[in-house]
């Protein structure tokens, strides 16, 4: 027989993605205790870090790329179809990136430019217009100016996931810029033939022959500003941009690579911010079951690796998530059956192989399901009863996953209205 | 126009092995081919070298000619084969009289296949089930099918044979009953070029009628469609069939790091009805995990089909079909200088070349006799290459290479970037790719992919393919994009009937890489995939 520990908390949170996180930051922030509970690797983290807000119904991102979009504009995720008042929707997203940029700045990020995507920001092989804010977290500020400027973009041999010839091929194509171009340079303890890892890289940024290194190298390019793979790691990210630009006298900034996974970098700021607005985050813990008695949920049973927690909460948050929890269902079969109790929206007459699309327009249409939530995020059990205190937030909910529903844009939007009907939740 | 003795039409291993028997012999030759060599049922076959057993019972004459030819194959083309041995099982439930059958005719038919007890099968394929009654060992092994097109058709352009890809024959011009002329349109930049042969071989395959419907003429033959499965990781060491009358989902092939489980047999009407379907894959995966139990859990990465051009226009069924060729001269059909093939197997592709050989050398009045039983396919000095790279490194890419072996290397060793492994899933070097971008038979990424293996490994291309379309980039002006989605809307066509459990995860996260980093939404892959079709 396992131990079992006994914890009562105000809310428990299901999923430590950016759901769970930013829902966790906001719900602490007001006082209440709040504690959070994931296991592994989150879709927040493997994303690209983009917060789009604009998706119509059909999950396509915003198909022309010449309009300026906005706000008042936006589409929102299926559950809010019930009031599409983008009024109301707006003054939502205004209110939330309020509350988040000062967090966020806190965890050593710079937010520069206001939410529209008409702004230029260089990417790896990206397409610039696709890159919305949260890629600018990762780089160091307004590069709308960088048009007028001469730009190169280095590559670190043993960096494979920066190719800058490619990159400036692409920008040039793509955005009709003529004045980028493209240097290699040679940082002697990188291992060329299997390139390196994130984290080796992070690692050896703080050593000072790599940085004088780096500096040589920048110094003997006459441009003006000049990008570097994202190297440094999250903590002393500014610190070190800083110390580069000031040896170099240039102006240096970041460029987002596939799978420098931009996505971390807004993950662990998350993390950071949760943690200070008093969070108790427990990684590792996995929701095995629920007490439910009549409409309410009372308690939660989460297994470690060595003995099972029993958590009492006032309030549940599900915050799993399309990708990696136990949201998705396809093909009939679920990839993680911790939640089966709840009810799925089924596509009708769907099928893979009648269809016209590619995989992944498959995939986004697969995405579409996930659990039953009304408009105030309540959701509802396999029965079709409505639980008054078990609701959802993020990619977990129907039409909400990336990349069928708003990816980060759409989590944490959610996130954001179930946070205040969680609290409402907890007055009763 | 250019003169011709002999003008093989289709860059299969059957055409291939043609090109190399007649250039050998001193023909004068040239052979087109619409795609790229080994682009039509040549590259999408399981990759077994027959060692006859399995149609030791019901198709002696096929049984006959794979077990010669295994024989033969193993010796000059031992680049490309890897002798794995193969095991034939009977399961609880099978027709045990079957396996005694099976025994005398091998014998009949020249088939070295030999009992071994169940406790033996298991030590030597621990993943086998244990519900297995009796079983056999047998001389299958496994063959990477590109490698031996591609080193016939190098071989034969050692012997001054000139093969032409991306070549597709668009008319005939016929005058008293002979071809004279073949117009083929060059399909990289749209010319038109025209043959004057002497005599025109058909070795088309599954597009052999819409060949011969240039000149007005029939062949009868049925398409019937085998659909394969690769799934992750190597699980036997050998071949596994199944003991039984030759039906679907009978055999295993171990291949590189992946397993490939088929086939499926379904009459077909046209050869672009080439795609696996989910009803497919859901049925190979049941039937083959009654012998490998794993393969139900294992991760399901792609499945692909070919086209089997079969003999004869019989309404039966595609398995009751002898796998053995036939060679029509059309000179009874009142055309003089036409010859086509159908049917045989990968197994008995150098049977078939030398049987066309004989007939075109003899209309030639050539005097050549046939040595491709005898000589090696390719000849490469290894030891050279040895001292100058690691032997690990060396192994594997002299392995691919063919007869280039020395300046892949070169490659590698002297490039800046040559030494990167750009796919890590099947250790595909920078330099590799960078010598193939320059080869004159280089268009497409996935061209790439069939002489490097790039983006075959179990990513699909989804994590090397940015460093893919980097190199090509350095060596060709094409529009990167343009490649790019091309490559992508190759690789999904064997996704998309695999698309359950872990390959939808894998699947979930190249979506997250590919539409979100580089934007390619249902929107620009619609423009993309317009212009693919014109």
């Amino acid at each position: 027989m396992r131990k079992i520990l006994n914890v009562e908390t105000d809310i428990l949170i299901i999923g430590h993605g950016a759901a769970g996180l930013f829902s966790g930051a906001v719900l602490s922030s007001f006082g209440k205790q709040v504690m959070i509970v994931g296991e592994g690797a989150t879709s927040t983290s493997l994303s690209t870090g983009n917060i789009i807000f604009q998706r119509d119904f059909d999950g396509n991102v915003e198909k022309r790329k010449d309009r300026e979009i906005t706000i008042s504009e936006a589409l929102m995720p299926y559950v809010f179809r019930e009031h599409l008042d983008t009024e109301f929707i707006n003054a939502e997203i205004r209110a939330m990136t309020a509350f988040l940029l000062p967090r966020l700045n806190n965890c050593g990020l710079v937010l520069n430019g206001s939410i529209n995507r008409n702004q230029v920001l260089l990417t790896n092989t990206g397409f610039p217009y696709s890159c919305t804010f949260a890629q600018m977290f990762a780089s160091k500020g307004d590069l709308t100016n960088l048009s007028e400027k001469d730009i190169a973009l280095l590559g670190l041999l043993g960096y494979k996931d920066f190719d800058p010839d490619l990159a400036a091929l692409l920008i040039s194509k793509i955005m009709n810029m003529k004045n980028v171009s493209a240097y290699w340079t040679q940082i002697s303890e990188f291992r060329r033939r299997y390139g390196m890892h994130p984290t080796e890289v992070a690692h050896l940024t703080h050593n000072d022959g790599f940085q004088e290194q780096l500096a040589n190298a920048i110094k003997d390019i006459d441009c003006d500003a000049i990008g570097i793979p994202p190297i440094f790691s999250l903590l002393d990210y500014q610190l070190r941009m800083t110390e580069l630009e000031k040896r170099t006298g240039r102006e240096i900034f970041e460029v987002v690579t596939p799978l420098s996974l931009p996505g971390l970098r807004f993950h662990e700021a998350l993390r950071l911010a949760a943690r200070k607005e008093g969070c108790r985050l427990s990684e590792g813990l996995k929701a095995s079951s629920l007490r439910i008695i009549g409409r309410r949920a009372e308690s939660a049973i989460l297994k470690g690796k060595f003995m099972d927690t029993e958590v009492k909460f006032g309030c549940l948050m599900i915050c799993t998530g399309g990708l990696l929890g136990g949201g998705l269902i396809a093909n009939g079969n679920k990839i993680a059956d911790s939640f089966d109790i709840f009810q799925v929206e089924k596509m009708p007459n769907f099928t893979y192989s009648n269809t016209k699309y590619g995989v992944h327009s498959l995939i986004q249409m697969i995405a579409n399901y996930g659990l039953k939530a009304d408009s105030s995020m309540h959701l509802y059990l396999k029965t079709g009863e409505r639980l008054e205190n078990v609701l959802g937030a993020g990619s977990v909910l129907e039409g909400c996953s990336f990349p069928a529903g708003l990816g980060l844009g759409g989590a944490l939007l959610t996130a954001w209205i179930s946070t205040k009907n969680a609290l409402e939740v907890l007055d009763q | 126009m250019q003169r011709t003795e002999v003008l093989i039409i289709g860059g299969g291993i059957t055409g291939a092995g043609i090109a190399r028997d007649l250039a050998c012999r001193g023909a004068e030759l040239v052979l087109v081919e619409a795609s790229d060599f080994s682009n039509g049922a040549t590259g999408r076959c399981h990759g077994m070298l027959h060692s006859g057993a399995r149609y030791a019972v019901n198709d002696p004459i096929s049984a006959t000619e794979c077990a010669a030819e295994n024989t033969i194959l193993k010796r000059i083309a031992n680049f490309c084969i890897e002798d794995t041995g193969g095991i034939f099982v009977s399961l609880k439930n099978d027709d045990l009289d079957y396996a005694d059958r099976f025994l005398s005719s091998c014998k009949k038919t020249g088939v070295a296949a030999k009992e071994i007890t169940v406790e033996e099968a298991l030590k030597k394929e621990p993943m086998l089930s244990k519900e297995i009654v009796r079983a056999f060992e047998v001389p299958d092994a496994s063959v990477d099918p590109f490698l031996l097109t591609l080193g016939n058709i190098e071989s034969a352009r050692e012997a001054n044979a000139i093969a032409l890809n991306y070549h597709s024959v668009r008319e005939f011009e016929i005058n008293e009953g002979v071809i004279d002329k073949v117009i083929v349109e060059n399909l990289r930049n749209g010319s038109v070029e025209i043959f004057k042969p002497e005599i025109v071989v058909n070795a088309s395959g599954a597009w052999a009628n819409k060949i011969a419907s240039l000149a007005n003429l029939s062949i009868e033959m049925t398409l019937d469609k085998g659909s394969m499965v690769v799934i992750n990781g190597r699980l036997t060491n050998g071949l596994i069939n199944r003991l039984r009358k030759p039906s679907s989902g009978d055999i295993i092939v171990p291949s590189y790091s992946s397993s490939i489980i088929g086939t499926t047999s379904i009459r077909v009407d046209s050869p672009n009805e080439n795609k696996a379907t989910e009803e497919e894959v859901d049925f190979l995966i049941r039937e083959t995990a009654m012998m490998i139990p794993d393969i139900a859990i294992s991760r399901a990465v792609r499945a692909y089909a070919g086209i089997r051009p079969l003999c004869g226009s019989d309404r039966s069924c595609g398995r009751e079909i002898s796998r053995t060729f036939q060679l029509i001269d059309h000179s009874e059909q009142g055309i003089e200088n036409f010859i086509s093939v159908i049917g045989g197997k990968l197994t008995t592709y150098r049977l078939m070349a030398e049987r066309v050989s004989d007939l075109v050398a003899s209309k030639l009045g050539l005097s050549g006799s046939c040595k491709t039983a005898i000589d090696p396919l390719l000849s490469v000095n290894r030891e050279d290459i040895h001292a100058r790279i690691a032997s690990s490194i060396a192994n594997r890419v002299v392995r691919k290479s063919l007869l280039f072996a020395n300046d892949v290397i070169q490659r590698c060793t002297e490039e800046l970037r040559g030494m990167e492994v750009v796919c890590s899933c099947e250790e595909v070097l920078r330099g590799e790719l960078s010598y193939w971008c320059n080869h004159q038979d280089v268009k497409e990424l996935s061209d790439l992919m069939r002489r490097t293996r790039v983006g075959m490994g179990y990513c699909q291309g989804g994590l090397c393919i940015f460093g893919l379309l980097s190199t090509m980039i350095d060596h060709s002006d094409r529009d990167p994009m343009e490649l790019l989605v091309r490559f992508i809307i190759e690789r999904e066509r064997g996704v998309e009937p695999v698309l359950f459990r872990g390959q939808l995860k894998e699947e979930f996260f190249k979506e997250h890489l590919i539409n979100g980093v580089y934007h390619l939404d249902a929107y620009s892959r619609g423009e993309y995939e317009k212009d693919l079709e014109r």
